[in-house]
């Protein structure tokens, strides 16, 4: 004890360049081998206890007996040592080490080196996105992985509609990630500014995910690790951008006259008389152009970090302000960061990391029909004969009465405001026998408002009743409590074990209320003014779970690597009678280039096999699985009103339990030529079983609780295969080019699924539809996709269209024979391909020349369907809106061959025939090759900078330059399905089984930004 | 620091780390903004709130009492066709009704959540100490949804036959099988027997099902299975019971009166949110401040001619609105629902329930179920099948006196049998009775009676009806969910 006091003293009276000189001192710079300053690096006299930091400008001074010898150390870099021989000044310059091998990379509740992984991990650091302006989390992710698919399924600002995919779909009920962000499991990203992301660690395979247990971990985990201060190096970065996003296309619509012509036909082939365009309609309006824009996008980024021996810092601050594409669309965040580290005594550590944003924003309602308002939708609906404002001076409606694209956009002010924050303080405590204890209190708080007013003023339905106003507020509060025990040590110099066993603790609690009323007098649009209609609703549920878990590393001679975990977790969510769950791990790996007869070859730097096994958990989604609800009830009794429950659905199932993945990794990673070339490959085998599916009883036995969510014997399986290839091309010290290619490849399979009786009395294969449009704007949902044995989960299902009968322009389509037919069955309908790829593919690539330096990063994915939905509406010709120009190729007299069908308003001719079944005519190729980004950057060096230690560097960067892609749409990066970050709560995540459909989505956006990075 | 220090560190770390989360009832988490079946049902406050919600199931949420029994009773039988343009109700009509037919679906899905609303009082309500009841009130609340389950497992049985015969919402075998017809009609007795001696014969708060409720009601079950002496001992308890007096004027029956002395059970109707009712909505014009739509279960001219024929005014204008029809449609402004069309003299509609506050669901006026005389008309036909053809005479003539018409003049067993039913006919018209007393007459009475249904020109309407289309086809997505319900023969 007495040791390390002291030890501690010397190094504080270093630390603060006390030192004393005892013989003579030494001066000096240190570089890194691309001869940049190096601060922070430790130096050494060797043998003593005499140590000095190098400056931010890599500069030291220190004290050394003229025949001394410093060393000179810094992670990522090999020491070195050097004898002092009475010099006075020594310059070094240090040489990577093999960094990649010696990285700590953080895993479940712990990290580990590189090299000593098992398991299936993938590591990105915000190194590899630094020129890029980063609105949310998941573009750190793109392309950067291998078997990690990032799904951006819209272009609205703000960009929270993501979904990130590892190691394709899992489950049907969400195949959407765990994230833990600095050792808190959180239940969405939105918390934390992406640009203060340090580094990630996704976990892929059940080996790796296990010691998360039924949090969710069927789908993987992402570990976020936020950037923190390094002792040693005072540092102020500035990051800054401003840029334009532009709309990637347009669809081509009909002119007045062709629109006009296609009425007419639609109405006389239907045996209705065309109806009579209002006075008005002469308008020659370009609605698309009124809709979108150039939109503006702006952001800094400013942090701060240092430390010392005691204690590190880092704070943060950052603002982005990004205007959508489509006219009054906005997001702004602006965010705070702050993260210490104290070392309070020579066995106590403390620290906290604390994330805090505001986000406000304007919306406007897309994926939705013009009917319903989705402005997107109305856009390419709304005919150009269609005049901006009516003689009253409110927004124009169509002939149906569906508004037009700028009553969606300006008579809705559709506001929201969230509030997030997420932090943690943690204790690590030294404790004898090299165990240490950590303790770690975590929350997140995510509040949402969102008020929205439709202004009587402007639009018609809103006139009628004075303004329509509603207001939800929303908060998730979620607390963790983590305690962990880990103990280290080495047996005889070849056996190391690391063993950590702990327990997790998480409570969340969700609050919901929802205000709504009409009547409002001029000039105010919030609720306290509304007159009429006035209804309140409130809601709260919560929901806790409790784990053990326990976990051994075992390493023999850097050879040998084994690793096993298990955990148990108990969840509220769960029924009552499984409330526990057992979750085992286990992999292992050989150093194959540790061996004996690999050690002196100059080929391999490093061969590594690894084996895993394990087995993870989903929990149910529904929160109080055990209970049957009940519903008010009244009932008159004597005249006055008696109130009363009523059982409601769904009914309680004690018997409940997770989902279960079980998953097998087999892989190895390699590198040659003294680490030129690194390659990892990486085969997987996952089988999701014990779906979870609210399955309907017969009523006789559950009367109006007959809904129950209850475990299927059905499972989905993934297998696939992953490649990384890493290539440092060209090492010059002028030049160079690394770059990496990352390819993963799955296959998406249900089966398993429970037999049932068919309308014949036959026994066939339960099924449940999914992704459900309501076309046109009708009550009833038409679903587009199945979970089906044989399937891929969220197959597209439906009709397979065989072009149209030229006798009499009838839509034909196969036939479960094979012939074709205009009036097919439901027995007809058939696989029509998956929204899920079959590959997915990443290239990223820096080269640098001299000061300049070019990043470029391309993704592509193959293999998947689009359910171009929107085309129903646009080529559909059933409805009284505007159509794409598609349809000038449509039928219009016998004899004519075409693929485009006779135009009927109401979509079916008098025998029932249909233009518009869901079939294939709508489902296209989805695969795309596109230059995600590529941006350019310059460091200006000049030798006051350099003094100053000032680095300066400007870059210029576009995304989504282009996109090589035979989807008629607006971009085959697209899911109408995609749940919505708006909404709080840990639901309403993206669906994994309605993909790739596209029904009026937020088209994408190409931009261009241009800026500047300062470090001092 | 010694050994036993640094265990006693380490064992403090550990004994940390594991009571970090070992708080009681941590994972025990119940729904917040939701009752639970589990949970509630512990007090006497409780059971009348589990009581409301059976009775607001069968008679407010379920659609069957609103006026699916009328189109089974009436529209199935001579009294009324579908009308309106929904094809299920056509094939009710028409005896093409199939498995997938969806007024078949809906009524057997209804009436199980009847049963199902009733099964969990049953359930939950004994477990309740009976000491937090004042008197008699824990008995009171089990009769008072036996009768509830009784009623609804009646109308089950009539309508499919044997039927699913689940009696807990606990203890329910997983996919019950059919309970024969006649173990069905024992439960409903039971059920009933139970009521009768559980329930006072009034209650302070009108609208409770009370002894004379279920005493009427066992009356009706004991004739559907043809127990005439049963239901006689029945009908005679309703009628000397003291609680119940026909009232002087029809008119008052369905003229907005509610639970006049009469009424044995009624469905309670206000103007208050959630507690009007839709059919006033379904079966009268436009000029009554309904939607204008094709409304649904019209008289039949042949009902109509047998109220003109009996020169009974009281009954036929206060059971029936007799629209004129213009050259143009219908003076009321409704499109004109088939078979009646433009060439209709006038279009008959259901007239029975009349005061609407609204375009939709606007109904006030009460639902009566049980009335007293449905019980003096049933203990006339009791008497005559027993042989007391003398004692039955009176009792049709009680019930004619009151709308002004002459006695029979029948005096045969089968004439008063009869004249029994055409008095049932003209009395109780849409309230459900039809289809019954057509089938206690007889099956095939009713087959011959119902092919020889013509429309309003006289051209055979050719109904295609045979035995098995006496009863409903059990419902297809009921099988689909339940493989061991088997379907009636004929579907």
């Amino acid at each position: 004890m007495k040791k390390k006091l002291t030890l501690f003293v010397v190094i504080l009276l270093t630390c603060c360049a006390f030192a004393y000189a005892q013989t003579s001192t030494v001066n000096g710079i240190v570089k890194d081998d691309q001869g940049l300053t190096l601060p922070g690096v430790t130096v050494t006299v060797k043998g003593t206890s005499n140590a000095v930091v190098t400056d931010v400008n890599g500069k030291y001074s220190i004290s050394v007996p003229g025949t001394g010898t410093l060393v000179f150390s810094f992670i990522g870099f090999t020491s070195q040592e050097q004898a002092v021989n009475n010099q006075t000044e020594i310059n070094v310059s240090l040489v990577a080490s093999n960094k990649q091998l010696n990285e700590v990379v953080v895993v479940g509740y712990g990290s580990q080196r590189k090299k000593d992984i098992t398991s299936a991990i993938a590591t990105v650091s915000t190194k590899d996105v630094s020129a890029r302006p980063i609105v949310n989390t998941s573009e750190v992710l793109d392309g950067k992985a291998a078997g990690v698919q990032v799904f951006n399924a819209s272009g609205a600002p703000g960009g929270g509609n993501f979904s990130v995919r590892i190691r394709g779909a899992s489950s049907p009920n969400g195949s959407e990630p765990l994230y833990v962000v600095d050792g808190v499991v959180v239940n969405n990203t939105q918390s934390i500014d992406p640009n203060n992301i340090e580094s990630i660690s996704v976990l892929k395979d059940a080996s790796a995910a296990g010691i998360y247990g039924s949090l969710g971990a069927t789908n993987g985990v992402v570990l976020i690790t936020t950037k923190k201060g390094v002792k040693g190096q005072t540092k102020v970065e500035v990051n800054m951008y401003t840029g334009k996003q532009q709309i990637i296309k347009k669809l081509d619509m009909l002119n007045s006259q062709q629109y006009k012509d296609l009425l007419t036909d639609e109405y006389t082939n239907a045996g209705q008389s065309v109806p009579a365009y209002p006075a008005n309609f002469t308008a020659n309006n370009n609605w698309q152009d009124l809709t979108y824009r150039t939109a503006n996008q702006s952001g800094i980024n400013v942090g701060l970090s240092g430390g010392t021996d005691k204690g590190t810092f880092y704070f943060g601050l950052g603002d982005l302000t990004q205007d959508g594409i489509i006219n009054g669309t906005n997001f702004k965040r602006y965010s705070l960061n702050l993260s210490l580290e104290q070392k309070m005594k020579s066995w106590l550590t403390v620290g906290t990391d604390i994330a805090y944003n505001r986000q406000d924003g304007r919306t406007v309602n897309d994926n939705n029909s013009a009917n319903h308002g989705g402005a997107v939708l109305a856009a390419l609906y709304t005919p150009p004969i269609v005049p901006i404002f009516a003689a009253s001076g409110l927004y124009q409606n169509n002939i149906d009465n569906s508004s037009n694209p700028l009553d969606d956009i300006y008579a809705n002010e559709n506001h929201y405001i969230k509030n997030n924050l997420l932090g943690n303080i943690h204790a690590e405590i030294t404790l004898p026998f090299n165990i240490k204890y950590r303790s770690q209190f975590g929350i997140s708080l995510n509040n949402y408002n969102n008020d929205a007013f439709t202004d009587p003023l402007l639009d018609q339905g809103a006139s009628q009743v004075n303004g329509i106003g509603s207001s939800e507020n929303n908060e998730t509060f979620r607390y963790s409590w983590d305690n962990t025990l880990t103990y280290t040590t080495t047996i005889a110099q070849k056996h190391s074990i690391t063993a950590v066993i702990g327990t997790s603790a998480i409570e969340e609690k969700y609050t919901d209320s929802y205000l709504y009323g009409t009547g409002f007098p001029a000039g105010v649009t919030t609720l306290n003014a509304a007159s009429a209609n006035k209804s309140i609703s409130t809601y709260k549920t919560d929901w806790t779970t409790n784990s053990y878990f326990g976990r051994v590393n075992y390493n023999y001679a850097d050879k040998y690597l084994l690793t096993a975990s298990i955990r148990a977790d108990g969840s509220s969510r769960a029924g009552i009678n499984n409330q526990w769950g057992y979750f085992p791990a286990v992999s292992g790996a050989w150093r194959i280039s540790r061996e004996d007869f690999l050690k002196d070859n100059n080929f391999i730097s490093d061969l590594k096999l690894r084996v895993g096994w394990g087995e993870v958990g989903n929990l149910p989604q529904t929160l109080y699985n055990s209970y049957s609800s009940l519903n008010p009830a009244a009932y008159l009794f004597g005249g006055s009103s008696a109130s009363g429950y009523n059982p409601a659905n769904p009914a309680g199932n004690p018997d409940l339990k997770w989902e279960s993945t079980k998953a097998s990794n087999i892989g190895f990673d390699l590198s040659v030529l003294h680490d030129r070339l690194s390659l990892s490959v990486d085969y997987y085998d996952k089988k999701t079983t014990d779906f979870i599916f609210p399955v309907v009883i017969s009523t006789a036995e559950g009367g109006s609780a007959n809904l129950k969510n209850t475990n299927l014997p059905g499972n989905v399986s993934n297998k696939g295969i992953e490649f990384s290839i890493t290539g440092r091309i060209i090492t010059g010290s002028d030049l160079s080019w690394t770059a990496t290619l990352n390819a993963s490849f799955n296959s998406n399979k249900v089966s398993g699924m429970p037999q049932i009786t068919d309308a014949n009395g036959n026994s066939v294969d339960q099924t449940f539809p999914f992704g459900g449009i309501a076309f046109g704007g009708s009550g009833n949902a038409t679903n587009l996709s199945l979970v089906k044995n044989g399937l891929p989960l969220g197959a597209f299902y439906g009709y397979q269209y065989a072009g149209v009968d030229p006798a009499n322009g009838n839509a034909l389509y196969r036939t479960a024979a094979g012939t074709t037919t205009a009036t097919p069955e439901s027995k007809d309908q058939t696989y029509l391909g998956s929204g899920l790829p079959k590959a997915v593919y990443g290239f990223a690539n820096t080269v640098t020349y001299k000061n300049l330096s070019l990043d470029f990063l391309f993704d592509a994915v193959t293999g998947n369907k689009v359910f171009d939905a929107t085309r129903v509406e646009t080529e559909g010709m059933y409805i009284s809106g505007n159509a794409s120009t598609a349809v000038l190729d449509r039928w219009r007299k016998p004899g004519d061959i075409t693929n485009v069908p006779a135009a009927y308003y109401g979509g079916t001719n008098g025998a029932g025939a249909s233009t518009i079944l869901p079939s294939s005519r709508f489902i296209e190729n989805g695969a795309f090759l596109r230059l995600k980004s590529l941006s350019l950057s310059y460091l200006i060096k000049n030798s006051l900078l350099d003094k100053q230690g000032i680095k300066i560097r400007v870059f210029a960067t576009a995304q989504n330059l282009f996109t090589i892609t035979k989807y008629k749409g607006y971009y085959p990066e697209v899911n109408t399905f995609s749940g919505s970050s708006q909404s709080g709560g840990s639901l309403g995540a993206p669906s994994s089984t309605a993909v790739g459909i596209d029904y009026g989505t937020y088209p994408q956006t190409k931009t261009y930004t241009a800026g500047l990075n300062v470090t001092f | 620091m010694n050994n036993y220090h640094k265990i006693f560190t380490i064992a403090t770390c550990f004994t940390i780390v594991f009571i970090s989360s070992c708080k009681k009832d941590f994972l025990n988490k119940q729904p917040i903004s939701q009752g639970t079946a589990g949970n509630y049902y512990k007090t006497a406050k409780d059971a009348e709130g589990g009581l409301v919600g059976a009775y607001q199931q069968a008679f407010l949420t379920d659609q069957y009492w609103v006026w699916d029994y009328t189109t089974n009773g009436d529209a199935r039988a001579d009294n009324c066709f579908a009308g309106g343009d929904n094809p299920d109700n056509f094939a009710v009509d028409n005896f093409t009704t199939t498995s997938l037919n969806g007024n078949a679906t809906r009524d057997w899905q209804g009436l199980y959540q009847d049963i199902y609303a009733a099964n969990i009082v049953l359930d939950y309500v004994p477990k309740i100490p009976a000491e937090q009841f004042a008197s008699n009130r824990q008995a009171e609340i089990l009769g008072e949804v036996k009768f509830i389950r009784a009623l609804s497992y009646f109308q089950l049985v009539t309508t499919y036959g044997d039927v699913p015969l689940v009696l807990s919402t606990i203890n329910t075998p997983s996919k019950p099988t059919r309970t024969p017809a006649a173990d069905v009609y024992a439960q409903i007795e039971k059920d009933l027997l139970d009521g009768e001696t559980a329930l006072p014969v009034s209650f302070a708060n009108v609208g409770h099902a009370t002894k004379g409720a279920v005493q009427a009601l066992l009356a009706k079950v004991y004739a559907q299975e043809g127990k005439y002496q049963q239901c006689l001992d029945y009908c005679n308890k309703v009628i000397t019971s003291g609680q119940y007096t026909l009232v002087p004027n029809f008119v008052t029956l369905f003229n907005g009166t509610k639970n006049t002395s009469e009424s044995i059970f009624e469905i309670q109707h206000s103007e208050a949110s959630g507690f009007t009712t839709y059919n006033v909505s379904l079966y009268l014009p436009a000029q009554f401040g309904t939607y204008s739509f094709k409304k649904f279960n019209l008289p039949t001219n042949d009902l109509v001619n047998l109220y003109k024929a009996q020169n009974d005014n009281v009954r036929l204008n206060s059971s029936i609105y007799q629209a004129a029809v213009t050259p143009d449609g219908l003076a009321a402004g409704d499109p004109i629902p088939a078979p009646y069309t433009t060439a209709s003299v006038t279009v008959p509609f259901l007239y029975k329930w009349k005061t609407n506050i609204s375009q939709f669901g606007g109904g006030t006026d009460n639902t009566i179920l049980l009335r007293l005389a449905d019980i003096i008309l049933l203990k006339a036909e009791a008497s005559n099948q027993l042989g007391q053809t003398g004692a039955a005479i009176p009792l049709v003539n009680q019930i004619r006196t009151r709308v002004g018409l002459p006695a029979i003049t029948a005096t045969s067993k089968d004439d008063v049998a009869l004249a029994i039913l055409n008095e049932r006919r003209m009395e109780l018209a849409f309230e459900g009775n039809r289809w019954n007393d057509l089938l206690r007459f007889g099956s095939q009475y009713t087959i011959t009676l119902m092919k020889a249904q013509v429309d309003p020109t006289g051209k055979a309407l050719n109904y295609n009806i045979t035995q098995s289309k006496l009863l409903f086809p059990v419902p297809f997505n009921e099988i689909q969910l339940d493989g061991n319900l088997t379907q009636n023969p004929g579907y």
